[in-house]
């Protein structure tokens, strides 16, 4: 598949008329530009090993938010900015 | 025929001569007589029927009034000490600015924030811009978010032209999201906002304010053979009223997506006016209930009521999201446009209803769901599964009525954005577009006539200000073309992302921000 960047912020999209060929994929976030050149983020990666990825990346955030919060004394768990944040859903990426 | 006129001793007679003058000039005097006769009742019958065409400017009170083109703000805060709204309207001026008390003055004293009003302090961090979204759960920054803004008011923000900066503008984020999940889509006349909320949940049709978080001023549970052949599944939001047409449809469905679509048309009622009373809902339904289905279609007589038994169904499609939470849009044409959230690795989805015939009473009608194919793959991502309060597909509409956006994020709980935009006097035609960045928001807001305009909260608003790009369906249909100046059809790309608008805002901070987008509660130029 052929991909573009649009703009002065490269927004990714698929174009037939794409400058530039790539794995084909349905997370084109993979993709960035640098120096003119596609870098791909996770190169040999699957659709669903890259989901994977990012899913264990964002339970450890939620963990340490969690901790976070579970360390502030209770004066600071009653402000009402304080909130714990929720479980993150069990990984389900089923798009490929 | 004699002169008789002449009166002097001398004289001269040309016979026919005052006949001649007459019938050339009788036929003009009674032309002219009849032509201002009727420009005079033709300019006071136009005249009066546009007068209440024309907006007001600070309450609308005429339901034939049309709204002024939209508005938006651009919100910054700097960490909580450089703080502030820009208010810009369709023609890309800026009509107001409100910041931070101090930030302005000569001897700027960074306030500390922690002293605003409640509603504020409590998600004050949802405010911030100094970063972006990122992956982590709701917190920080996600005033941002994609999905936090609809037609129907956005989570966090509410902001005004005719106050200076105030914490007590806010909205409650953690009740808004609840409300703007069960709203349908309102389709009115060109020109006209939507003047209410139409709230569903379940069998419960309430008939809001815009923006009225908890109470209504109507209310019907479907439930009951006085108003629907209702199956008892489930329902966040599923409705769409086409003020156009004067048809309200409502869907309710099974996480195995048995869906039942039921429309009711009746021309008596509106349910979309200022003015809009209670029992009006009753009226509405029940005539239509009792008349039944109408044979020659939905628009071939004034009141009827009929329904629809189908399945639209894919892999990931049982779950809450894209079962309990279509957007539908209700087209002129009686296409009735389905937009569906399958999070989580799946897409959003777009297809229509096109009705073949109504059926009987009792019975339900039969037509073709035809999926457009036009798949907008996301990947780990939240629907109302996870939360209603902080997720969920989202609508806006333009200034003309004509384009519907249906939208969801490509990302995790908010970054990037897979939307259709619709037609909604013909749902088979529609438009998408796309962002799929990982880390930021790509919220919308209805502008100009018939457009959108797209904040890309990546990185922007220290140097060249807020990255802003208009999403023009209108454009597309009228020529075929993108803002690019490319060649497109109907289900293509409209690929707003290659024309930024930069260097003529500025934000209210002084480092990179990554601003924040909202629609205007009140649309006004002054």
């Amino acid at each position: 598949m052929k991909i573009k960047f649009c703009g002065p912020q490269n927004v990714v999209a698929i174009d037939p008329d794409g400058d530039h060929e790539v794995v084909e994929t349905q997370l084109l976030h993979r993709f960035t530009l640098v120096d003119g050149e596609v870098v791909d983020k996770y190169p040999g990666k699957t659709d669903r090993e890259i989901a994977k990825i990012e899913h264990d990346e964002a339970k450890a955030a939620v963990l340490a938010a969690q901790k976070a919060y579970d360390d502030l004394t209770e004066e600071e768990k009653a402000r009402p900015d304080a909130v714990r944040p929720a479980d993150l859903p069990e990984f389900a990426f089923r798009g490929e | 025929m004699p002169n008789t006129t002449a009166t002097t001793s001398s004289q001269i007679i040309v016979p026919g001569l005052e006949t001649a003058i007459s019938n050339v000039i009788t036929p003009i005097v009674t032309t002219t007589n009849t032509t201002v006769s009727n420009l005079n009742t033709n300019i006071n019958t136009n005249i009066s029927s546009l007068g209440n065409k024309f907006a007001r400017l600070n309450t609308s009170i005429d339901n034939t009034e049309t709204s002024p083109y939209p508005t938006f703000a651009l919100w910054s805060n700097d960490n909580n000490n450089k703080a502030g709204y820009n208010i810009i309207n369709s023609d890309f001026q800026m009509i107001a600015a409100a910041s931070q008390p101090g930030y302005m003055s000569s001897n700027y004293a960074d306030p500390d924030l922690n002293a605003q009003p409640n509603w504020y302090e409590d998600f004050r961090g949802y405010t911030y811009t100094q970063g972006n979204l990122g992956t982590s759960t709701v917190t920080t920054y996600y005033g941002g978010s994609t999905v936090w803004g609809s037609a129907d008011g956005h989570m966090l923000y509410r902001p005004n032209t005719h106050c200076a900066y105030a914490g007590n503008w806010f909205n409650r984020a953690d009740q808004y999201g609840q409300y703007q999940n069960r709203c349908g889509t309102i389709i009115g006349a060109t020109g006209v906002r939507q003047r209410v909320s139409h709230y569903t949940t379940d069998s419960e049709f309430q008939v809001r304010f815009r923006g009225q978080v908890y109470g209504y001023q109507d209310r019907v549970d479907l439930n009951s053979t006085t108003y629907a052949t209702w199956a008892g599944r489930t329902n966040r939001g599923m409705s769409s009223y086409n003020d156009r047409t004067q048809v309200l449809v409502v869907v309710e469905s099974t996480t195995a997506n048995a869906i039942r679509m039921h429309i009711w048309r009746n021309t008596s009622y509106r349910l979309n006016n200022f003015s809009h009373k209670a029992g009006t809902l009753h009226a509405f339904l029940s005539e239509a209930k009792t008349a039944g289905p109408a044979a020659g279609g939905v628009l071939s007589s004034a009141k009827n009521y009929s329904f629809y038994d189908f399945t639209w169904a894919q892999a990931g499609s049982t779950r809450a999201e894209p079962s309990y939470h279509m957007k539908i849009t209700a087209g002129d044409n009686m296409v009735i446009g389905f937009s569906r959230f399958n999070h989580d690795g799946y897409a959003q989805l777009y297809g229509t209803y096109a009705i073949a015939s109504t059926g009987s009473a009792g019975n339900s009608g039969t037509g073709t769901f035809t999926d457009s194919g036009v798949n907008l793959g996301n990947t780990t991502s939240y629907g109302i599964d996870q939360s209603e309060n902080w997720y969920g597909q989202k609508h806006q509409i333009t200034w003309d009525n004509e384009w519907l956006a249906a939208y969801s994020p490509y990302h995790y709980y908010s970054n990037g954005i897979n939307c259709h935009v619709i037609n909604t006097y013909d749902p088979t035609k529609f438009f998408y577009f796309r962002n799929t960045d990982g880390s930021n928001g790509c919220a919308i807001v209805p502008f100009r006539e018939n457009k959108f305009l797209s904040v890309y909260s990546a990185q922007n608003a220290d140097g060249p200000g807020p990255y802003l790009y208009v999403v023009d369906p209108g454009s597309a249909a009228a020529n075929f073309r993108r803002t690019d100046g490319t060649t497109l059809s109907y289900s293509g790309d409209l690929q707003p992302y290659n024309v930024a608008s930069y260097y003529q805002f500025d934000s209210a901070g002084s480092t990179t921000q990554y601003p924040h987008i909202v629609s205007m509660p009140h649309w006004s130029n002054s």
